[in-house]
């Protein structure tokens, strides 16, 4: 009955020792190296994005341009299309204001968070949201997502 | 904890078993922990998560059963004593061990039709973010050690003490590491890309875990409705209680021989004759002479009582 978890450890081992992992599940990250350019939606939002904001969201697409070597091609919208654009692999990232509660954190993969305004009780949160499954890409958007927030100062 | 109510043989056995899981919980504890701190929104670690604490439930009720079973002396509330509170013990970690493969199979198999893409992301750990997909690894591998170890030592133990408790706990942390190992498998599927590794692997090892669960589901009712005695690791009748009992007919014919089992024990009856009608010599020769509790006999109806 006990027979075998020490091959099969040692063939998980050996599998895992020799990958370079994570690797995205939909291939965002190669697909943004060999086209050139990263699908960026951003968020419109009712005209009540602060300079700061602003200032946060370009440093961090500067980032992942760097990053990447690709430019980016931005799209604006209302953030439900543009999330239904992201899920739906028709974009590669998406930055905007959020409920830090926004029930949409099951459906996409939200990045900590480059501002938070208090709203009552509630709280909004300037952040980038990638697609589900897309874990280098994920990686990436969080590590870069951290370093903008630490260089704003943002707890 | 004194072990006087049992014979000689089982003392030092017991002994060792209920030490053996004093570890199983401390070690148990220390996977809940790790596991806890490191599962994220993954749904598959969230699932061993939950298996893992699942999985106190046998060790801890074998403790309860072996308490109340030294302790407890016979009284007018319970004048058997409690040796069946091992029968008890036996069915919740059997519905346990099936619960944790029927929520193994629901998860696995509910992400694989939706085919829902996972997410592992990064945590900052030391001022490095680092995937969490690494940390999980660990936890998985550090989960895979105590259930093998431990599952190892219960197997000969229940054996020799004929506790199906202990056996369903052994059978537990089988699925344990089984499931430790799935998870390892599905994180590193998932690290590579492949978003349907981690339901395929649980959904083919909950399968197996719901199958020993079930099987031990079947024997512990069995035990419960006073059925007769079935074997450790089947829902088969027990070897020595079925030679009992052809011994008891040869030797009462005509009589009705019955039995049934008391926790680690089985208890006979012979109705409708008296020790002293047996037509051959009455020589019950076991390997675990013990297990025969005792040998009641009901030599005619009581008046007024029925048949």
């Amino acid at each position: 009955m006990f027979a075998g978890p020490r091959s099969l450890c040692l063939i998980l081992a050996l599998a895992i020792s020799g990958c370079d992992m994570p690797r995205d599940v939909e291939g965002t990250t190669e697909a943004i190296a060999t086209a050139g350019t990263i699908r960026i939606g951003l968020a419109e939002n009712s005209g009540k994005t602060t300079q700061d904001d602003a200032q946060l969201v370009s440093r961090l697409i500067t980032r992942l341009e760097r990053k990447t070597g690709a430019h980016a091609q931005i799209t604006r919208a209302t953030s439900e299309p543009l999330l239904l654009d992201l899920e739906a692999g028709e974009l590669d990232l998406v930055i905007g204001s959020f409920a830090a509660k926004t029930p949409w954190v099951k459906r996409v993969s939200f990045a900590p968070a480059l501002a938070t305004h208090p709203r009552g009780e509630a709280s909004l949160e300037l952040k980038a949201a990638g697609r589900n499954g897309e874990n280098r890409w994920i990686s990436l958007i969080e590590r870069e997502s951290r370093a903008v927030a630490k260089e704003a100062g943002t707890p | 904890m004194t072990y006087d109510h049992l014979p000689q043989e089982l003392r030092a056995p017991m002994h060792r078993a209920v030490r053996l899981e004093y570890w199983n919980i401390f070690w148990s504890t220390s996977v809940v922990i790790v596991m806890g701190l490191v599962m994220g929104q993954s749904q598959a670690m969230k699932t061993a998560w939950v298996e893992d604490l699942l999985a106190l439930v046998p060790p801890i009720a074998f403790l309860v059963a072996a308490r109340l079973e030294s302790t407890a002396d016979h009284s007018p509330r319970f004048p058997f004593g409690m040796r069946r509170a091992n029968s008890l013990g036996f069915f919740v970690a059997a519905v346990s061990l099936f619960a944790i493969g029927a929520l193994m199979l629901f998860e696995s198999a509910s992400t694989l039709l939706k085919q829902e893409h996972v997410t592992i992301g990064t945590i900052e750990l030391f001022g490095q973010s680092i995937w969490l997909g690494w940390l999980m690894l660990g936890a998985q591998l550090y989960s895979l050690i105590p259930p093998i170890f431990i599952g190892n030592r219960e197997l000969p133990l229940s054996n020799t003490l004929q506790d199906k408790l202990l056996h369903t706990d052994a059978l537990m942390n089988k699925a344990n590491w089984m499931t430790g190992a799935a998870g390892m498998a599905g994180v590193a599927g998932l690290g590579l890309g492949y978003w349907w590794a981690d339901s395929l692997a649980a959904a083919l090892i909950s399968l197996d875990i719901v199958h020993d669960g079930f099987k031990a589901m079947k024997a512990s009712s069995a035990e419960l409705v006073d059925g007769a005695p079935r074997a450790l690791d089947s829902d088969g009748i027990a070897e020595d209680a079925a030679i009992a009992v052809g011994l008891l007919r040869i030797a009462y014919p005509d009589a009705e021989v019955r039995m049934r089992e008391t926790g680690r024990f089985i208890k006979l009856e012979v109705k409708g004759a008296r020790p002293e009608d047996a037509r051959s010599p009455l020589d019950i020769d076991l390997p675990r002479p013990w297990r025969i509790d005792d040998i009641a006999f009901i030599p005619d109806p009581i008046p007024g009582l029925g048949d």
